[in-house]
C-alpha cells in the first residue's frame, strides 16, 4: 500500500487523536483488569522506575546499584572474601543449602556468579567433584549468621559435608 | 560531556556509518526510515565482527583496537565509492515530515518508553543469571586481559563449571566488551539502542503496509509485549538475535517482491548477524530460506535464485563457523559440550515439545500480550471472509521459524521450552505483528481510515 497524503490538522484527525489517547490509556491503565496483560507489565517494567527515577538517580555508585539488584548474592561473596586467609581454598556449598537461608535463590554458590561478584578467588564449586577434596575452608549458614569453618574448628566438617551431600546430592 | 559518554556517541556513530556504508556498497536502495535503523544494527554486527577479526589476528582487545577496527570497517565500503554514493543519494535531503496530532501522541508515548528503556539499561547492572555466568563474565575478563580466550576459560575455579552460557552469544559478549573498553564497566546500554533501532525498523515495516494510526497502535502493542519489554534493557542475546532474524525475514520478503539480488545480500547480512548472535539460528535460516526457495526460483530464475539462496545460507554458516568452529578449535582452550547435548530426532518428543510450547509459552497472553491471538484471529477471519491468506510468504516464515524452534527443543537437551523456546518466540512476534498489519482485514480498515480521514467516500 502506498501512503496517501493526510490532512495535518482536521476535526477527523482530532477524533482519531482522542481515539489513540483512549487506546493508550486503556492499554497501560488498570481499567481492563486482569484481561489486560500490558498494564501490569508496563507498570512493573517502566512506571515503577519512572516513579523512583529521582531517588534512584541519587544512588550513583556501581556497588550500590549492584547491591540493589543482587542483595545477599553480592553481600555473601564480599563477606566471605573478606574472611578468607591466604592459604584457604573455599568450598562453595550447593545452591540448595544456600536457598534454605535466603529469600531469593542463592546464586552466589555458583562459582561463575561468585567470580562475577568479587573476581577470581581460591574457590571450589560443590559440583566440581574432581577438585572438591582440595578445599580446606567451608561455608556455614544459619539464620542471620554466616561464617567460614576450617578443620579443627568448632564445626564438625564431616557433618557439614553430609548436610551438603544430602541437600545438593553427590554432584 | 564526560569522555566515556563522548566515546559511546563516537562508537555508535561509527557503527551507524559502517552499516550505511555496507548497505551502500551492496547497492540496495531503501527509504530513509528503513535504512537508518537497519544500518545501525548492521553496523553493530559488522563492528563486532571486525573486533573479533582483530583478535583472531592476534591483536589484543583495547580501546585503540576497537576504534581502529571500526574505522577500517567504516572505510572498506569506499572501495565501491560510486555505488555507495549512488545508493545513499538523498540520505541528507531535508526530510518532509507532516505529522498529524495522533502521530505526535504515538511518537511521544514510544519516545517515553524508549527514554525509560535507555535509562534502565544505563542504570542497572547486568541481572540475568545466564548473562552474569556467561556473556558478561567473559566480556569483563576479555576487556581486562585483552583477549577473549581469557582466564574465565583457564582458571580452575570456574573452568570445569562453564556450562554453555559463555559459548553461544559472541555478538552480545563483544558488545559488552566494547562498552567496558569505552569505560562503562557494568552497563548494558547498547541493548536499549538495539531495541529502539528494532522498534524503528518494525514501525517502518508497518508503515509500508498500513495507515499510520494502525501502524502506531500495532507498534505500541509490539513495544509493550510483556516478555519482550524487559529484555529491551536487560542483557541477553535473544532480543538482538530476534532483531537480526526478523530484519532478515522482512528484507528477504522485500527482495523477493522487488526481485532484487542486492536486497538478498542485505538479508544475508542480517541473517549472518542473527547467526552471530545465537548459535542455533542457522537451522532457522535454512528453514526460512528453504520455505521461500520455490518463490525465489520462480522470481529470480534458477541460477540467480539458487545463488542468492545459497549466498544467504553461506553468510549465515560463515558467521556461525567463525565462532563455533574456527575460534573454538584454534583459539579457545576449552570447548562447550554441544555435541553431547545433541539427541536424535524423536517424533514423540517433538510432539511433546510442540504441545508444551503451545500450552506454556505460545498461547500465553501474560508473555505476548494479545499478539498471538490477534494474529490467529485475523488469519481465521481472513480465511473465512476473503477466502485467502494475505502475505502467504510471511505466514510461511512464521511457520518455518516455529518448526525450527520445535526442532531445537527436540534435538538439544539443553533447550528448555519455558526458557529457550520462550525467548525464541522473540523472533516470531515481530513477524506476527507485521502479518496482522498486512492481513486483508486490517488492510481494509486501513483503506477505510484513509478515506474517512480525508473526508472521501470509501
Amino acid at each position: 500500500m502506498t501512503a496517501e497524503p493526510r490532512p495535518v490538522f482536521s476535526v477527523r484527525g482530532l477524533i482519531l487523536t482522542a481515539a489513540v489517547i483512549a487506546v493508550l490509556t486503556l492499554l497501560v491503565g488498570p481499567y481492563l483488569g486482569e484481561a489486560n496483560p500490558y498494564a501490569s507489565s508496563f507498570h512493573a517494567r517502566i512506571e515503577l522506575y519512572r516513579e523512583k527515577l529521582d531517588s534512584l538517580n541519587r544512588i550513583r555508585g556501581w556497588r550500590d546499584r549492584i547491591y540493589m539488584r543482587h542483595m545477599a548474592n553480592l553481600e555473601i561473596p564480599e563477606y566471605l572474601v573478606s574472611k578468607l586467609r591466604p592459604t584457604d581454598t573455599l568450598l562453595l556449598p550447593p545452591i540448595e543449602y544456600g536457598n534454605q537461608f535466603m529469600a531469593t535463590k542463592a546464586f552466589w554458590t555458583d562459582p561463575r556468579i561468585f567470580t562475577w561478584m568479587v573476581g577470581f578467588q581460591p574457590i571450589v564449586a560443590w559440583r566440581d567433584t574432581s577438585r572438591r577434596n582440595s578445599a580446606n575452608a567451608y561455608v556455614v549458614l544459619e539464620a542471620n549468621t554466616i561464617w567460614i569453618t576450617r578443620p579443627g574448628g568448632s564445626t564438625n566438617i564431616d557433618s557439614l559435608l553430609a548436610v551438603y551431600e544430602k541437600l545438593g546430592g553427590g554432584k | 560531556m564526560k569522555s566515556d559518554a563522548l566515546l559511546l556517541v563516537v562508537t555508535l556513530l561509527m557503527q551507524w556509518v559502517i552499516g550505511l556504508g555496507a548497505v551502500g556498497a551492496i547497492g540496495y536502495r531503501l527509504e530513509r526510515k528503513t535504512l537508518l535503523p537497519l544500518s545501525l544494527l548492521l553496523g553493530m554486527f559488522l563492528h563486532s565482527l571486525s573486533l573479533f577479526g582483530a583478535q583472531l589476528a592476534g591483536i589484543p582487545l583495547s580501546l585503540q583496537t576497537m576504534l581502529v577496527s571500526g574505522t577500517v570497517t567504516m572505510l572498506l565500503p569506499l572501495v565501491r565509492f560510486s555505488t555507495v554514493r549512488a545508493t545513499l543519494a538523498g540520505l541528507f535531503d531535508v526530510p518532509r515530515i507532516r505529522p498529524t496530532l495522533y502521530d505526535v501522541v504515538i511518537a511521544g508515548f514510544v519516545g517515553y518508553v524508549g527514554y525509560m528503556v535507555v535509562w534502565a539499561s544505563w542504570y542497572w547492572p547486568v541481572t540475568p543469571f545466564d548473562a552474569m555466568a556467561g556473556i558478561d563474565l567473559v566480556a569483563r575478563y576479555a576487556a581486562k586481559d585483552g583477549m577473549i580466550a581469557n582466564q574465565v576459560f583457564t582458571d580452575p575455579s570456574v573452568r570445569g563449571m562453564l556450562s554453555n552460557q559463555p559459548f553461544y552469544a559472541p555478538f552480545a559478549m563483544l558488545m559488552q566488551v566494547m562498552m567496558k573498553l569505552i569505560g562503562y564497566p557494568y552497563t548494558q546500554i547498547w541493548v536499549s539502542i538495539v531495541a529502539i533501532s528494532f522498534w524503528w525498523f518494525v514501525w517502518s515495516a508497518l508503515r509500508r503496509v498500513v495507515h499510520p494510526l494502525l501502524a502506531g497502535v500495532l507498534l505500541v502493542l509490539f513495544v509493550l509485549t510483556p516478555e519482550m519489554l524487559g529484555y529491551s534493557y536487560i542483557l541477553q542475546t535473544d532480543f538482538a538475535n530476534a532483531a537480526f532474524f526478523s530484519i532478515g525475514c522482512f528484507i528477504l520478503l522485500r527482495a523477493i517482491d522487488e526481485v532484487s539480488l542486492p536486497g538478498m545480500a542485505v538479508a544475508a547480512l542480517a541473517f549472518a548477524g542473527a547467526c552471530w548472535s545465537r548459535t542455533e539460528t542457522p537451522l532457522l535460516v535454512v528453514l526460512v530460506v528453504g520455505m521461500c526457495l520455490p518463490r525465489i526460483l520462480r522470481e529470480f530464475g534458477a541460477v540467480k535464485g539458487l545463488a542468492g539462496s545459497l549466498g544467504i545460507v553461506a553468510a549465515s554458516s560463515t558467521a556461525f563457523a567463525l565462532w563455533n568452529i574456527v575460534f573454538f578449535n584454534w583459539y579457545l582452550p576449552q570447548r562447550p559440550s554441544t555435541a553431547e547435548q545433541l539427541r536424535g530426532f524423536d517424533l514423540g518428543r517433538f510432539a511433546e515439545v510442540v504441545g508444551s510450547s503451545w500450552t506454556s509459552v505460545i498461547s500465553s497472553t501474560e508473555l505476548w500480550g494479545w499478539a498471538v491471538w490477534l494474529f490467529l484471529g485475523v488469519l481465521i477471519v481472513d480465511a473465512i471472509i476473503n477466502r485467502r491468506i494475505a502475505q502467504p510468504m510471511l505466514i510461511g516464515m512464521i511457520i518455518a521459524t516455529f518448526l525450527g524452534l520445535f526442532l531445537v527443543g527436540t534435538i538439544f537437551s539443553a533447550a528448555i521450552v519455558e526458557q529457550t523456546l520462550r525467548r525464541g518466540m522473540f523472533k516470531v512476534i515481530p513477524l506476527m505483528i507485521v502479518a496482522i498489519a498486512g492481513s486483508g482485514l486490517v488492510s481494509s480498515a486501513s483503506s477505510t481510515l484513509y478515506s474517512w480521514e480525508a473526508g472521501r467516500r470509501s
